[in-house]
């Protein structure tokens, strides 16, 4: 028993299983506020969270003109005239060998009230990391998909 | 090898008391010294949540729709907001919109930060009032010791504040039907 504890690979694999056991797996999830009308968006304005030093903004903003959005990138006081949709993040990082994102959520806001008018979120666990313009595309393909 | 032993148990153990998960927040009515409405009204008020989840046994402690309707209707009854919470068919609508719960996953001290979208509407859908309401609930180890418990119960202080900040700008207001 001494020995088999002290075997390396044996330790791996408790350590592997104990990751696995508690690290959870991927998900995403999205909802749309009732009432809430997605079909008549066109332009976006993506808020830049001031301590946001790996531009997920504009990691949201490429993805959104891929998507067929017109966007801006800026402060929330500065929403520009005739912005449909005013889109909020917060991403969260762990370390495991290297940095990874582990959860992205985002929020379609209407630009006058503040109020979210969808929702969705990605986590991704070490084992099954993702980039973060693979993730931006999750989350924004699942809003999208909901209206 | 005692040792290694001692120092997993240890770690296994800090990793219980420090993260939280499975244990789904309860109903958290606001007393009425936290919440006194300027204006009651005399009609009554039914309540819809929607965005909440359901706690897995697996996952961090969540905020169900029934929880929050559970704590509005109760807070309501007790402050005499509106004379009476129905199913259905009264003459306004409280829709309450769980949008985002933005929990820790390890620490000493949790800090949950909820926001959700709040509409009183009149008998035809016509909104009266409307706030996305921010909230931040904390928990600490003096409260509870083990983390399920912490986060449930950072959760639920999220969910009070959030009730009383809403409630409160919908007691100020004068509803003429």
């Amino acid at each position: 028993m001494k020995n088999i504890l002290r075997s390396r690979p044996v330790l791996l694999v408790l350590l592997c299983s104990f990751i696995a056991l508690f690290s959870g797996c991927a998900s995403t999830a999205t909802t749309l506020a009732p009432g809430a009308d997605l079909t008549k968006i066109k332009n976006i304005h993506v808020v830049k969270l001031a301590a946001d030093e790996r531009r997920i903004d504009k990691i949201l903003a490429d993805q959104l003109n891929v998507m067929g959005y017109s966007t801006t990138l800026g402060l929330e006081s500065r929403i520009p005239e005739g912005t449909d949709a005013v889109l909020t993040y917060q991403d969260k990082w762990m370390w495991d060998i290297t940095m990874y994102m582990l959860e992205l959520n985002v929020q379609l806001r209407d630009p006058k009230t503040n109020m979210a008018l969808a929702t969705a979120k990605s986590y991704r666990p070490s084992l099954q990391r993702k980039s973060p313009p693979e993730m931006a595309k999750e989350v924004l393909t699942e809003i999208f998909k909901s209206k | 090898m005692i040792l290694r032993l001692c120092f997993a148990g240890a770690a296994c153990l800090a990793l219980a008391f420090l993260s939280g998960c499975a244990s789904p927040s309860n109903a958290t009515p606001l007393t009425a010294a936290e919440f006194s409405p300027a204006y009651k009204h005399a009609e009554s008020v039914s309540i819809a949540a929607t965005g909440g989840s359901e706690t897995s046994s697996a996952g961090a402690s969540q905020i169900s729709n029934a929880a929050i309707v559970e704590s509005v209707a109760q807070t309501i009854r007790q402050s005499g907001l509106f004379a009476q919470v129905a199913a259905q068919g009264a003459p306004y609508r409280l829709e309450v919109h769980l949008v985002r719960l933005e929990q820790p996953m390890f620490g000493a001290t949790f800090t949950v930060h909820l926001e959700m979208n709040w509409r009183l509407l009149d008998a035809m859908g016509n909104p009266l009032w409307q706030k996305a309401v921010q909230s931040a609930g904390t928990a600490t180890m003096g409260d509870a010791f083990v983390g399920v418990t912490r986060l449930r119960l950072a959760n639920e202080n999220a969910l009070r504040l959030n009730i009383r900040d809403a409630l409160t700008q919908i007691g100020s207001l004068e509803l003429k039907r």
